[in-house]
């Protein structure tokens, strides 16, 4: 007998898949941070202050004769009076900051001679204070404490040309000169412990 | 005279006819199909953001602040042969760009890492470009990207200002 063969025509269809192109892919961390304007007094034990001090103790102002010291009137800013200094370190990370100085005079704490004629009870003085920058030049700020403001040539407050120098060691000097009795330096001091205060700021900006 | 036609009945014998049975066929359909070699990330970016840089003691680098941080991506790769690269790029001053002077920095370098399926990738951002690509191969999870050794060129005081870095992390379905 036949036999009848079904032939199962098996078609396959292939599918061919294309695969898609290979892609990199790129994940983005962002960093940002900051550093804000600052001017920082470094102390040395390397902690960090906002604010410096010092004393300029020029002890007997005196002459024999009662009258202000020759030495502290002739005094000038190259030879301040008596070759005393307050130095501290500040830094700032701004590119021209801002230094400032102002001065009260030297005064007798009750005073009981004022406005007597002959004597002074109050001594006035150039206060400046010499920042050193990068590039190893400085700038200095001055102060009159009798006219209350910086001498001809001079500026008591402004931003610096260039950034304060970081190198390790003081770079803020304070220093006063040109001392003068009230009214004349003829008149005769009147007793007493005298006090004037010098203030200096360094600003970031 | 009547004939008697013989009706023959056929008998007809039911023959069976034996047809044969039918053969048993099989049909095939073959299906196919592919899945390429691939990456993806489904969180694919985050920021960090350290905020104050410097010292206030010195107006040097702090770079505790820098060093340890980390945020993670998630992603995956299908394929053995998937890689993985890593590029660090400085926080760079966007406010104040130009050269600093002597002993001062206006850039902080740091190392980024990234740790997908056990497998680290680093880089540096002191030299440019990405870092080496490491086999990563088949994962699908957390990529942690930490920052360490965080440095400033000269160690001099950090320039005020804002900076800006990023860490770019490059997967590669195939070499």
């Amino acid at each position: 007998m036949k036999k009848i063969l079904f032939a199962a025509l098996a078609a396959s269809s292939a599918l061919i898949a294309v695969p898609a192109a290979a892609q990199t892919v790129t994940g983005t961390v962002n960093v940002t941070g900051t550093v804000g304007n600052r001017c920082s007094v470094v102390l040395p034990a390397g902690a960090s202050s906002s604010t410096f001090s010092g004393t300029i103790a020029l002890g007997t102002l005196d002459d024999a004769d009662g009258t202000l010291r020759d030495n502290l009137i002739g005094s000038t800013t190259a030879a301040p009076a008596d070759g005393l200094h307050v130095t501290t370190r500040v830094v700032c990370n701004t590119a021209a900051p801002v230094v400032t100085i102002s001065a009260t005079a030297m005064q007798v704490a009750g005073g009981t001679l004022t406005g007597a004629t002959g004597y002074s009870d109050t001594i006035n003085y150039i206060a400046q204070v010499e920042v050193d920058k990068v590039g190893a030049t400085s700038e200095f700020r001055r102060y009159n404490t009798a006219t209350s403001a910086a001498p001809a040539g001079s500026t008591a407050t402004g931003a610096l040309t260039a950034p304060i120098s970081p190198a390790a060691g003081d770079n803020v000097d304070v220093s006063v000169f040109a001392l003068a009795s009230e009214g004349a330096n003829t008149n005769v001091l009147a007793a007493g412990n005298y006090l004037g205060v010098v203030t200096v700021t360094v600003s970031p900006t | 005279m009547k004939k008697a036609f013989p009706i023959a009945v056929a008998a007809v014998a039911a023959s069976l006819v034996a047809s044969p049975a039918f053969a048993q066929v099989t049909g095939t359909v073959s299906i196919d199909g592919s899945v390429a070699n691939r990456c993806a990330l489904s969180i694919n970016s985050a920021t960090i953001s350290v905020g104050e840089m410097a010292l206030a003691s010195d107006g040097k680098l702090n770079a505790s602040v820098i060093n340890g941080q980390n945020r993670t991506l998630t992603g995956f790769c299908n394929g053995s042969a998937a890689t993985m690269t890593v590029e660090a790029q400085p926080l760079l001053n966007i406010t104040a760009p130009a050269a600093p002077p002597a002993g001062f920095d206006n850039r902080v370098n740091y190392t980024a890492t990234a740790n997908a399926n056990s497998v680290n990738g680093t880089d540096s951002s002191v030299t440019a470009g990405a870092g080496s690509a490491v086999t990563v191969g088949q994962f699908s999870g957390n990529i942690l990207v930490t920052l360490s050794a965080a440095s400033s060129p000269a160690s001099g005081i950090l320039v005020a200002g804002t900076y800006q870095g990023k860490v770019l992390v490059t997967l590669s379905p195939v070499l």
